[in-house]
């Protein structure tokens, strides 16, 4: 008895804090419409709203794999509906599908360039009072109206769509900018990066009317969160994800200091490192950027067994990265940007400086700001041949392999 | 009102008291005539086809009456051995009765003259056999029971695989040489006592005097002489009136059907309560995490039996909480899902007409109900039964659309995980509490789980065994006895016997037993 009225008082007790807790939303999973990515286009004054939501109902286990091809049986259905403000739209789709929609699995957030030249504030607003919407969501931008590029494109890899994204994300193909990164650069004065999806048809005969599919592309920058000119090449990109230390490989190519003939690398384990300086004139950045390379190919005559010859190629993949490395940066100041959030650094460092220098730190970033980057770069490897493979076995004049191999000759006709 | 209990303490008992067995014969007439003795205990067994009065003369002419129980009485034995040497008795000498009660002169060990009558009864009811002689009022009683039972046999339900094979039987004079096989100590304590009153059931108090404390054993005796009643039937019986908290769900009495597993708890200061007719010895005091340990681990390597733990406690808590979470996460977070496997989740619940917890409730009734059936179900049609049983619960449900694959894989796993828990009732309380737990998540979500959980830590804690807490040694900590909780130590580590015993007498071993390895380094070179 003692122990049933002890009992009661335990689950009298329990039900006052769950009381306390309000949360009675449960909601079944097929009753929820997930969005699995949303996109954000501007037209005559509205936003429109675009949800993608997957439809499970069309991926009944048996059938697992989706009919992704089948235009008429996609897995996935792109709602769009406008209005004055995120929410209002937002309304409108909830309004007309029958399952409640949740936010709680959109990774990713796609803007079009309309809206994006019109500033991403409402879209961070509305991120910032969703407790579903994610910080780590990650924003790409398409150029052009995104909502229906998106929703012709086909994921030729993938199940879905958003799939290939997060995998562009996971991979690090693609610069990555999330909702926190914006967050923070909002406090900055919103200056920032956008990562630019690419489409192109990769099979236009099988499929005419299928017309594209989803490539990376370069990268827009924001200045106050509007995308303002010029927009970064795929190359430039890579060299604004070095600066940011998100580049994790890279390949690419420089010429031989011996011949100027190519020699192909590779870049792995990059590290970037960001240092606030201050001197008589004035603040600076200096941007060490250390990297380890491999040669992948190489058509020169260069040596690559001599110490010396290793030196010489390090000091032309450094000049080739610094020049990579300048030029973004140069054209972000030309438009006097902070994208890079150099600014951050400095409040940090130099708190009273910062406070001087904040109201007109676009102007200082633009004009005064000293920037330097070294690359340091050490070649680590140089692949199991010293030699060009052209040089050592196709071409018997510059000692090939005849010469090498005495009177060894192969016969495939005995 | 009140009485006085075997530990000398004063306990409350019921008010109900229960009636006196009527002895309507009086007590045995105190003649040495044979006859009206025998006729008494003719009236006494009235009615008792199976109890077998046998007369006969001695070879000197003395009339005798041999009384015994047919098929629990060793008669042949008792007929080659002192029947047939005393009709052949044709001594003039007249001390047949002194011949017979002097133990000296019979070859009957353990024979005994007995002079009261209700013993004498109870003797025979024992099946032993009772001898009445012409002109002398004592009573030969012949200890030389025989009856069927049942071959010492593998434990069906603790079985192992390195470990012995035997397993306790119903008989109680078997369970008894068990033990002292495994400890051939005078120090192995075996104090009986017999319960119910119809029964008159023995029931065993098992403990090492130098090793279990007195309290225990005080303690022990002071609850089990509470116990007035008709009859103990099983262990079971004795278990529910001597635990601390009956009303928990979680027990708090051990029980074993291994006479090893009994030696090993009493080597660590526990006792031991064996009961005649009963296969299942109880051991206390006893906190949660014995129980779940399996005899296995102390016979297989302490690596491998470490591991082992480890997967019981996982599945420990997979056995109570994976339906709960399921059903928690679907229907209130599912943004923890990973993306990919929430399109396979929902996908598979697109379907599915009821809500996760009602999918969840009705699979696992199903389940609970098949398992039973499986118990009780006659060996013969077992098999398909359980193959429709797997139907059931298994495709078909999911082809028709009633439930989702997902759930079918959580319902069997959470089966499976319920049985990994060595001790039986153990398992069961962690069945039972699944369903408020499922309740909980399919109305408050995770954080109705984080509730349920914190509120059955309060009660463990509030638990104990015997005056052991039921989480130590996690809480209170006991250091020392750790390294047999999570992790099994090698046995040439667990010098000290865990605070079960005595304090004085802690140490296990010397503590040289892994020595040899340490000489030969130092001799090597």
């Amino acid at each position: 008895m003692k122990a049933f009225v002890r009992l009661l008082k335990i689950t009298a007790a329990g039900a006052v804090i769950v009381l306390l807790a309000g949360c009675w939303s449960a909601t079944e999973l097929n009753n929820r419409a997930f969005v699995s990515v949303m996109i954000l286009d501007a037209r005559n004054d509205e936003i429109e709203l675009t949800l993608g939501i997957p439809l499970t109902n069309r991926l009944i286990p048996g059938q697992t794999g989706g009919t992704g091809g089948d235009g008429s049986q996609r897995p996935v259905a792109y709602v769009t509906r406008s209005g004055r403000t995120v929410e209002e739209a937002l309304q409108k789709i909830q309004g007309d599908i029958p399952r409640k929609v949740a936010f709680g699995q959109t990774h990713s957030i796609i803007i079009g360039s309309s809206f994006a030249q019109r500033g991403i504030g409402p879209l961070l607003e509305f991120i910032s009072r969703n407790p579903f919407l994610k910080l780590n969501t990650n924003l790409f931008l398409i150029e052009g109206t995104a909502r229906t590029k998106v929703a012709d494109t086909t994921a030729t890899f993938e199940r879905f769509f958003i799939s290939v994204l997060n995998g562009y994300i996971s991979n690090h193909q693609i610069l990555n900018t999330t909702v926190k990164d914006l967050m923070f650069s909002k406090a900055n004065g919103g200056d920032g990066f956008l990562p630019i999806l690419r489409f192109q048809s990769m099979e236009p005969s099988t499929k005419p009317d299928m017309t594209s599919n989803v490539g990376t592309g370069g990268a827009a920058i924001l200045r106050e969160g509007k995308m303002i000119a010029p927009v970064f090449s795929p190359e430039e990109t890579s060299s604004v994800r070095a600066v940011m230390g998100q580049l994790k490989e890279y390949i690419y190519s420089v010429p031989s200091p011996t011949d100027g003939k190519a020699i192909g690398f590779y870049t792995s384990s990059l590290k970037t490192q960001i240092r606030p300086f201050k001197d008589r004139d004035g603040l600076g950045i200096v941007i060490r950027s250390y990297s380890n390379a491999g040669i992948i190919a190489s058509d020169s005559d260069i040596d690559l067994s001599k110490q010396e010859s290793i030196s010489r190629l390090e000091k032309e993949i450094k000049k080739s990265a610094d020049a990579s490395l300048s030029s973004v940066i140069v054209k972000t100041q030309a438009a006097g940007t902070d994208a890079f959030n150099f600014g951050r650094y400095i409040s940090v460092q130099y708190p009273k400086d910062w406070g001087r220098l904040q109201g007109e730190w676009r102007a200082y970033y633009q004009k005064r700001l000293r920037i330097r980057v070294e690359s340091i770069i050490s070649l680590r490897r140089v692949g199991s041949s010293t030699d060009s493979f052209r040089t050592e076995f196709m071409d018997p004049e510059n000692g090939g392999r005849e010469k090498k191999g005495g009177n060894q000759t192969w016969n495939f006709n005995p | 009102m009140t009485a006085t209990a075997g530990g000398g303490v004063s306990v409350r008992a019921k008010t109900i008291t229960l009636p006196e067995t009527p002895d309507e014969d009086g007590d045995c007439p105190k003649t040495p005539r044979l006859e009206p003795r025998l006729d008494w205990f003719k009236s006494r067994f009235a009615g008792c086809s199976d109890v077998v009065f046998y007369s006969f003369g001695l070879g000197t002419g003395v009339e005798c009456a041999l009384i015994y129980i047919r098929e629990m009485f060793d008669y042949r034995d008792v007929e080659e051995n002192l029947l047939k040497p005393l009709m052949a008795f044709r001594e003039e000498s007249g001390d047949e009765a002194e011949r017979l009660f002097s133990a000296r002169r019979m070859p009957m060990a353990g024979s005994q003259a007995l002079t009261d009558s209700a013993e004498s009864v109870n003797w025979i009811l024992q099946g032993f056999g009772v001898l009445l002689l012409e002109g002398d009022l004592r009573m030969l009683g012949l200890p030389f029971s025989k009856f069927e039972k049942r071959a010492v046999e593998e434990a069906p339900n603790e079985s192992v695989i390195r470990g012995p094979r035997e397993a306790f039987v119903e008989s109680l004079d078997t369970n008894l040489t068990l033990l002292r096989r495994r400890i051939r100590s005078s120090h192995l304590k075996t104090e009986q006592l017999v319960l119910g009153r119809n029964t008159k059931t023995a029931v065993v108090l098992v403990y090492l005097d130098h090793v279990c404390p007195d309290a225990l054993v005080r303690e022990m005796k002071r609850r089990i002489a509470c116990i007035d009643i008709d009859g103990i039937l099983g262990s079971n019986y004795i278990e529910e009136a001597i635990q601390d908290s009956p009303s928990s769900p979680f027990p708090q009495v051990q029980y074993t059907e291994r006479p090893d597993t009994v030696a090993a708890s009493l080597l660590e200061g526990r006792m031991g309560v064996v009961v005649d007719n009963s296969p299942i010895a109880l051991l206390a005091p006893v906190n949660f995490f014995m129980m779940l340990q399996s005899a296995e681990d102390y016979y297989q390597p302490f690596i491998a039996a470490s591991w082992i733990r480890w997967i019981r406690f996982v599945f420990l808590l997979t056995s109570l909480l994976l339906p709960s979470f399921y059903i928690a996460i679907t229907t209130f977070h599912p943004e923890m899902i990973p993306f990919d496997l929430l399109i396979s989740v929902s996908s598979s619940r697109e379907i599915v007409p009821f809500p996760a917890l009602m999918e969840a409730l009705m699979m696992e009734v199903a389940f609970e109900a098949l398992r039973e059936a499986s118990v009780r179900i006659p060996k013969s049609i077992g098999q398909a039964v359980s193959i429709i049983g797997a139907l059931i619960i298994g495709t078909a449900a999911v082809q028709a659309g009633i439930v989702s694959a997902a759930m079918v894989i959580i319902v069997s796993l959470t089966g499976i995980a319920s049985f990994i828990i060595p001790n039986f009732d153990l398992g069961l309380s962690f069945r039972l509490l699944r369903f408020p737990m499922m309740l909980l998540a399919g109305a408050f979500g995770i954080f109705g789980i984080a509730c349920g959980m914190i509120m059955i830590y309060v009660h463990m804690l509030n638990l104990s065994s015997f005056g052991m807490p039921y989480l130590s040694p996690l809480t209170p900590q006991v250091t020392n006895a750790l390294k047999d909780t999570f992790i099994r130590t090698p046995w040439w580590k667990m010098r000290k016997r865990p605070t079960t015993a005595i304090g004085a007498n802690r140490n296990r071993q010397t503590g040289g037993a892994r020595a040899w390895a340490e000489n030969a380094e130092e001799g090597g070179d």
